[in-house]
């Protein structure tokens, strides 16, 4: 039975880790706004014969990602 | 040719009219709608119509910008406080767009680079109505970017008021951080006693016992040192002030809760209470979250700032200067261009002024002043450019000190809640109750005193209890939210439900202001008149010729020279070479007739010289207006304060009944003070209310209600928003919210019941860590569901259908 006390610690480790993932999400503001994001994805991608594909890398401080290409 | 009349316009849905502006085979109903087509056009970004059909917003008279310029955001000082962010030449800043409405606006606005390449990121918040943009300072600037979103008919709002609005989201974010660590270490501390309560006859195995009660221990520390804080603070700082709130009999279960549990673990005697400390934390704060939640996108703290500009044009040597509002002196000359504020008293230098005051007095019809009068804070210029002196500063104004004058005066009648009322009983008998408790088994068997004295203060956690109102409240809030009607927060659903008398505005709440009742006296127009008059009246912007215009929308467009504008006399011009006036008796020189009602105003209307006859019009009142009344007198009596002059007595007297008080011409402090003198006949009067002349009014009263067409629009600040048609449901509103706290009522005697039997296991001194884990849950699950069930059975079966 002493593999529960090794047990009960990894299973804290993993929770730990879900509420680490939680907190982060919050702070980066994906709980700011549960609805945008819903349509954002919908958007097609345009056939804009440009040749300007520079995929911009999201910066860490702000909301969600971009979709321009 | 196809019938233009009802073909819905390409950009924005309206109808096209007759005179539709036809381009690219494509059919608008204004050059506005046009002109953004057009440039979406030119960028290939025609997909803003795919995604939703007709997805533009109108151009109305007061966002056509008449080439507004926007040149005060040049301003460096405003610059500074605009933007979020700054980094070298890159900038961010967050604006407020009430016009966002659909997924086509967001697209648009996350795609405004291809439009502006200085636009490095826009990301749209939708149900805040906001746009985070991110540029490049040397290629475009503020200015451009609001311009630009100006011609899309996106104006931002730029106001004072939402400037300092950002500070508020961190706040927001620390009540999710404390669930999720209270949810974790609920959810864990149930699963690590689960073993114990199971184990029960037989008794855990010692070594478990332990390594689990401090895991739990460790888990429940983050809970009550970090998530609970709010309630200590709040207990402490209301025994401060001498008040008994619910917090107090909360923060003195956590405490208890928790050392208990900590000399239990460490006895070895039980696995201790974390688990229902852990959930009734969890709970709590879930309530907490549940009741703060608000509609974003809308402001209820207006005041006069954010009817006002940000900044005006000060003429200086000659020179046209944008100055911040707040910079502005005495003695200065400020250029007022159509549509525009007057922000501060003064007089009038140049140009011919055509005031409005409705904002300020809910008077419609505009006055006209000349060189040398003096003009109010508040009035809208409409017309040509004008001059005016500053006579004050802004803060000096007659408008701005009845509203600083309402600050000093105490603000609201102090407001006792059911909850308060509850919860200074309830904590007063819960301390009773633990000291009886102590005392007799002092007498009796002093050994097992105090066990019983803190079991009693454990499970007479007021949880359910804390739970019912902002669970029942939120609920009727949300319920109202989507037939209409937006709270301020949910507690007004409180102060709605005790109104025992209504009054209401008149101008704009009980009748419409822009739809009025026309009807032409005298022998029928022919075709051609039609087309005289109405080419004629849409020339102007006083309030009597749109009326006529708007008669006449099936008349086509001729064009009009000539054309002139007397203040409070009429209009005149030359259509088809034939000269045709409009406007009062007195400046026509027409005999006044016997027979006008007193009640209509009166176009009169004019060709070559030949008096052809009148145009009546009337106010409209809201639909459904008449079937409220009787219902609203059984909450109490009805009273109507207007600004305007009694015109309208006798129409209104018939359709509110004789037992109505009718004022007229009532100032805006006229209308505060006598909000102010029926409070203090002990009546808790609802104000009814749509314009910047009812503000103090609505602050002042119990409960305070602005009525808008757009609810994103301004709206003085106030309680709630109703939006105008919703305004016939506002009796089955009341309704509900009189129902919601006969819900409050039955639910703490729910919570109550449940209270009593756990103090039935304490008193006896035999509460085990088990009862209390069932008990706690339970009651909170118990009032939840029966809350939110209840509210959403009435507004169903009884009030909303």
């Amino acid at each position: 039975m002493k593999v529960i006390f090794i047990l009960v610690a990894a299973s804290l480790l993993v929770a730990s880790g879900f509420l680490v993932a939680f907190l982060w999400a919050v702070r980066n503001g994906q709980y700011d706004d549960d609805y945008t994001p819903s349509v954002r994805i919908l958007f097609d991608e345009d056939k804009v014969p440009e040749n300007n594909i520079d995929i911009e890398q999201s910066d860490d401080d702000s909301l969600a990602e971009s979709d321009n290409t | 040719m196809v019938d233009s009349k009802n073909m819905p316009c390409f950009h924005c849905g309206e109808a096209c009219g007759t005179v539709p502006v036809i381009y690219d085979g494509k059919y608008f109903c204004c050059n506005g709608c046009k002109a953004v087509y057009q440039l979406l056009n030119q960028n290939n970004m025609q997909q803003y119509y795919t995604i939703m059909e007709t997805p533009g917003v109108k151009f109305t008279p007061e966002h056509r910008p008449l080439k507004k310029s926007f040149s005060w955001l040049k301003n460096e000082e405003l610059i500074e406080k605009l933007i979020d962010f700054k980094q070298d030449s890159i900038y961010r800043a967050t604006f407020y767009i009430p016009a966002i409405h659909c997924s086509s606006c967001i697209w648009l606005l996350e795609n405004l680079e291809r439009l502006d390449d200085g636009i490095s990121r826009s990301v749209v918040n939708f149900v805040k109505k906001e746009v985070t943009i991110t540029w490049n300072n040397e290629k475009t600037t503020l200015q451009q970017i609001v311009q630009l979103l100006a011609d899309l008919n996106y104006e931002p709002e730029i106001t004072l008021e939402a400037m300092s609005r950002s500070g508020k989201r961190k706040e927001n974010r620390r009540i999710i951080y404390q669930i999720g660590v209270a949810g974790f270490a609920f959810s864990n501390i149930m699963l690590l006693s689960l073993p114990d309560y199971l184990a029960h006859r037989e008794g855990l195995e010692l070594s478990f016992r332990n390594f689990f009660g401090w895991i739990n221990l460790l888990l429940v520390l983050p809970v009550v040192i970090y998530s609970a804080r709010d309630y200590y603070e709040s207990a402490i700082g209301n025994l401060r002030k001498g008040v008994l709130n619910l917090d107090v009999p909360i923060a003195i279960g956590i405490i208890t809760l928790f050392i208990q549990s900590i000399y239990e673990v460490s006895a070895a005697i039980s696995p201790g209470y974390f688990d229902s400390l852990a959930g009734f934390v969890f709970f709590l704060l879930i309530g907490r979250w549940y009741q703060g939640r608000t509609y974003h996108a809308l402001s209820f703290e207006r005041d006069y700032k954010s009817y006002f500009p940000v900044a005006v044009t000060r003429l200086k040597g000659g020179n046209e200067e944008s100055v911040l509002l707040k910079d502005i002196a005495k003695g200065d000359l400020l250029l007022i261009h159509n549509l525009e504020l007057i922000p501060s008293d003064g007089i009038l230098i140049d140009g011919e002024a055509i005031i409005n005051y409705s904002f300020v007095t809910g008077e419609s019809i505009p006055v006209s002043k000349r060189a040398g009068d003096e003009v109010y804070a508040g009035g809208r210029q409409t017309g040509g450019a004008i001059v005016i002196e500053i006579k004050e500063e802004v803060e000096q104004s007659k408008l701005t000190r009845l509203w600083n004058q309402r600050n000093d005066d105490h603000p609201k009648q102090g407001i006792v809640r059911m909850v308060d009322f509850v919860s200074r009983r309830f904590t007063l008998g819960l301390l009773l109750v633990a000291l009886l408790t102590l005392i007799g088994w002092l007498l009796i068997d002093p050994g097992r005193a105090m066990i019983a004295f803190v079991s009693v203060l454990i499970v007479a956690c007021p949880c359910a209890l804390a739970l019912t109102l902002p669970f029942t409240y939120g609920t009727t809030m949300q319920i109202f939210g989507r037939r209409g009607l937006f709270l301020r927060e949910s507690m007004v659903v409180e102060s709605l439900a005790n109104i025992d008398v209504v009054v209401f505005d008149k101008t704009g709440t009980l009748t419409l202001a822009d739809d009025r009742k026309v009807h032409w006296e005298g022998s029928p127009l022919t075709g051609t008149e039609r087309q005289l008059i109405r080419s004629l009246c849409r020339n102007s912007v006083h309030p009597l010729s749109q009326a006529v215009t708007g008669y006449l929308t099936d008349s086509e467009v001729l064009p009009v020279i000539n054309f002139r504008e007397l203040s409070a006399r009429g209009i005149l011009g030359i259509v088809k070479d034939v000269e045709v006036r409009a406007g009062s008796s007195t400046w026509l020189e027409i005999p006044v007739d016997e027979l006008i009602n007193r009640n209509v105003s009166a176009v009169h209307i004019m060709f070559d010289g030949y008096y052809r006859g009148f145009f009546s019009i009337g106010n409209s009142y809201r639909t459904g207006l008449d079937l409220m009344i009787p219902h609203l007198k059984k909450m109490g009596p009805i009273h109507v304060i207007s600004g305007d002059n009694d015109a309208e007595r006798a129409t209104l007297q018939h359709l509110l009944g004789r037992d109505t008080s009718l004022s007229f011409d009532m100032s805006p402090s006229d209308k505060l003070h006598y909000i102010r003198n029926l409070t203090k006949n002990g009546l808790k009067p609802l104000m009814i209310g749509d314009g910047l002349n009812d503000a103090g009014a609505l602050k002042e009263a119990y409960a305070g209600i602005s009525l808008a067409d757009d609810v994103y629009h301004f709206s003085p600040a106030s309680d709630a928003i109703i939006e105008a048609k919703s305004f016939n449901r506002l009796v089955d509103f009341l309704y509900l919210s009189k129902r919601a706290l006969s819900i409050v009522r039955m639910s703490f005697f729910i919570s109550i019941t449940y209270n009593v039997i756990g103090l039935a296991f304490a008193i006896r001194g035999v509460l085990s860590p088990v009862i209390a884990a069932i008990l706690m849950p339970l009651s909170s699950v118990t009032v939840v569901v029966f809350v939110t069930g209840m509210v959403h059975l009435v507004a169903r079966r009884f009030v909303l259908k």
